[in-house]
């Protein structure tokens, strides 16, 4: 409290129910102003949340079997290729084509150093100690919070458990969507996001989270495959 | 939860009424969010529309918040040893007090008070001296001066009762008011 009595008085009204009720008749009369681009920036993750919310929960088990899929596929390419010594990928369906490309860079960071996307030319720092997972593409980045805080070049904040998808439109606009692990994303227009790569990256950066023992598991699995 | 989500322009006003409240964004973003899911879980058609029974938990959420943010400083700030009926009584000596030193404001003087202790609540550089002074629809400099008339008009009126800080907040040292 304050030495002053009238700062005193005044730093009551948080405290006393009779000072506080006649601050919330005035706020009836007096809203505060506010600033439109704060709100336009907490309408977009709200709508973001909601539709996460909305979506049903993604189960881990179709990912591990698309992954295993993918995998399998990629073996039977890399088979493929042994056979037809001089042969290339022209040659292969657009599946096998699509099978082979390799996925997204993965960065594992730790450090208290940000992270730059660019392009697409956007920032994240790490708030204190933190640990995230990134990947990236030309036109979008994502980061999976797993442990601290960290923050977008636009101010939002993005906590442990949560996604953040980061993109710039040709504008030049940041877009940036949150949404917590373990929904799925919201829909996103593919005019700004490119939603495939932006896919991608996600099932990247899911990748890197399993543990050592789910890759080894799945490594198993594939090399027993005839 | 098998509701359409809600308007965009709806989600809209309601953070701009939480906003308009003194909620930082962020916290805005929560309340909405929180409120949606609670009436996404509890609404029941005979109540009305979904979005006026959203609407009155974002309100119910957004009233007394800043109140709620002090109240762990509250509860250590003001926690005494001391037997609950006594403490009920300075605590009703000291509302009385309040009470009579807000009705002897003027409405502007009461205006720029309420602004002014909000300035100092919320502040910490999220609401400044500007927007408060704009949300008066005053001159930054005139809210300033009224700020000055306010303080040597509380000091008065404080003299004139008899009351000590003390006694108009905790009710203790209190000098009863003659007729």
């Amino acid at each position: 409290m304050s030495n002053k009595p009238v700062e005193s008085i005044l730093d009551a009204a948080a405290t006393s129910d009779t000072l506080a009720g006649s601050v919330e008749v005035h706020l009836d009369t007096y809203p505060i102003e506010v600033r439109e681009e704060e709100l336009a920036l907490a309408l977009d993750r709200l709508e973001a949340r909601i539709a996460a919310e909305q979506r049903p929960r993604m189960s881990p088990w179709p990912f591990l079997i698309g992954l295993a899929a993918v995998a399998a596929g990629s073996l039977l390419v890399l088979r493929a290729d042994t056979a037809f010594v001089s042969g290339d990928l022209s040659d292969a369906s657009p599946l096998h084509q699509a099978v082979v490309v390799p996925p997204p860079p993965v960065v594992v960071h730790t450090s208290s150093e940000g992270l730059d996307f660019s392009p697409p030319g956007r920032r994240v720092e790490l708030v204190g100690p933190a640990k995230v997972l990134s990947a990236s593409d030309p036109r979008s980045a994502v980061v999976l919070v797993q442990e601290g805080t960290a923050q977008t070049d636009e101010g939002t904040e993005v906590e442990a458990g949560q996604w953040a998808l980061l993109t710039r439109d040709k504008e030049g606009t940041a877009h940036t969507v949150i949404f917590p692990d373990g929904a799925s994303p919201p829909p996103l227009s593919d005019d700004i996001w490119g939603a495939t790569e932006v896919d991608a990256q996600l099932r990247a950066v899911r990748w890197e989270t399993l543990p050592e023992r789910t890759h080894d598991a799945l490594q198993h699995l594939f090399e027993e495959k005839p | 939860m098998n509701l359409p989500p809600p308007k965009r322009d709806f989600l809209k006003r309601q953070i701009r009424w939480a906003m308009g409240r003194g909620l930082p964004a962020q916290a805005a973003e929560d309340v909405v969010f929180e409120a949606w899911h609670k009436a996404a879980e509890t609404f029941d058609k005979r109540r009305g529309s979904f979005e006026a029974y959203m609407q009155r938990i974002v309100r119910n959420k957004c009233t007394d918040w800043w109140r709620r943010e002090s109240s762990v400083e509250r509860a250590h700030n003001h926690l005494r040893l001391v037997p609950a009926s006594r403490e009920s009584r300075r605590e009703e000596r000291a509302s009385r007090h309040q009470t009579a030193l807000l009705a002897a404001l003027d409405p502007s003087e009461l205006a720029v008070f309420n602004a002014w202790a909000l300035q100092r609540h919320l502040g910490k550089g999220r609401v400044t001296s500007r927007d408060m002074s704009q949300s008066l629809g005053m001159a930054p400099a005139d809210y300033e001066n009224a700020k000055r008339r306010l303080r040597t008009r509380i000091e008065t009126l404080m003299t004139d009762f008899g009351w000590s800080v003390r006694s108009l907040l905790h009710g203790e040292d209190d000098v009863e008011q003659a007729g």
